[in-house]
């Protein structure tokens, strides 16, 4: 194609296109019949075209959309797994940093709260908001490294885990009531041994 | 181009699937299937992975439904995931160029391959396996921006304003792009396609 023929492939496209405009086309063609080399040019661009267009699509076969909706299914559980997971994440971050921030105030900050009337040592506290973060932290453990199963059960564990502190602090507790006891009951009540 | 009608039914068929409706979504891809493995493969090569980007393409496509704008239509939506997987894919294993020109077994340097005779009817060339290894090599060999531009206008049917829209670029750049690809195809073309 000759240095003067450039201009011409532009309309070359154009004609593939079909958006040349009719002056254009009169040109093309008037140009076309004086050379051979725009001409043979066009038919290669033309066929080459044609090729790719007619070149048959392969056959996705009898398995293909089964495989892809089986995948994009399992793709959507795993989404949602994470999206828990996060959530419980958060939630469980969230929940240890309130029971250490609950702690903290509860049993160094403002000593005269009603745990001292159960009797529980105000450093109790502390050691509540410490043992819940643990608890915390563990539940989210299981949820974090546990292999992916029924969330109901996730959940019971994670509850249990939470609640293990509560469950110390009880037993403390329980243990301290005849302790109590002991020390508020007046002397006078104390039985007079005989001799 | 779709018809309003058929845009407005493949819309409602994304509608259902964004909300779960497996049987929706399987019908999406049922009639994308084909197209979406011919994208695929005609960007990656014969070597490449092409069904399983095409599933690929199908679970993005998927976890991206919430995206998708009512009442648009489906196909360009679903090729600028396709054209963005299959990039990513090239990008990440470069496919090595395949010319068209192959070494004679006889130890006799390059020998041009063996074109398809003067059998000119497309269709019909299109069909022979020489002619079709050979169209895809001379694809391989063009670079990806210029494939998937003429892919997408001469085997999908896309006007400009839709694959601009869809690579997010001037439609300019998409008629340079395309006019070029077209230029470099029948020169790699050029025994198969000579008057």
């Amino acid at each position: 194609m000759g240095n003067g023929c450039d201009r011409y492939l532009e309309l070359m496209h154009e004609r593939l296109d079909l958006t040349i405009t009719r002056s254009d086309g009169v040109l093309l063609e008037d140009h076309l019949e004086r050379c051979a080399t725009c001409r043979s040019t066009l038919r290669a661009l033309e066929s080459s075209v044609a090729i790719l267009a007619a070149m048959p699509a392969p056959d996705p076969g009898p398995a293909f959309v089964a495989t892809v909706v089986a995948r994009a299914m399992e793709a959507r559980r795993r989404r949602a797994r994470t999206t828990r997971t996060f959530t419980w994440l958060s939630a469980g971050l969230v929940a240890a940093a309130a029971s250490i921030a609950i702690g903290l105030w509860a049993g160094i900050v403002e000593p005269t709260i009603p745990g001292l009337v159960l009797g529980v040592p105000r450093m109790g506290y502390a050691i509540w908001a410490t043992l819940s973060a643990i608890g915390d932290t563990l539940g989210l453990l299981v949820h974090v490294l546990a292999p992916m199963g029924n969330a109901a059960v996730l959940v019971a564990v994670d509850v249990a885990f939470a609640l293990v502190p509560l469950y110390l602090v009880a037993l403390a507790c329980i243990a301290l009531i005849p302790l109590l006891s002991l020390a508020r009951r007046p002397l006078t009540t104390l039985p007079v041994l005989s001799i | 181009m779709q018809d309003q009608t058929t845009t407005e039914k493949e819309s409602e068929l994304v509608r259902q699937a964004a909300v779960g409706d497996a049987a929706c979504f399987e019908r999406i891809v049922d009639l994308y299937a084909t197209r979406m493995l011919d994208y695929a493969r005609r960007m990656v090569g014969r070597s490449g992975p092409a069904e399983d980007l095409a599933q690929e393409i199908f679970v993005k496509f998927h976890s991206a439904l919430d995206r998708f704008e009512p009442g648009r239509p489906v196909a360009p939506f679903l090729y600028r995931i396709a054209h963005n997987h299959c990039t990513d894919y090239l990008r990440r294993r470069r496919l090595p160029t395949v010319s068209i020109v192959r070494e004679d077994p006889d130890g006799g340097g390059p020998t041009e391959m063996e074109h398809a005779g003067p059998c000119l009817d497309p269709e019909q060339m299109a069909l022979r396996a020489e002619v079709a290894e050979a169209v895809q090599a001379a694809l391989d060999a063009l670079p990806d921006t210029y494939r998937s531009a003429l892919l997408m206008y001469h085997r999908e049917g896309m006007s400009y304003e839709e694959i601009a829209r869809v690579l997010d670029l001037p439609m300019g750049t998409v008629k340079a792009r395309i006019h070029r690809g077209r230029e470099r195809l029948q020169q790699s073309l050029a025994d198969l396609v000579a008057p």
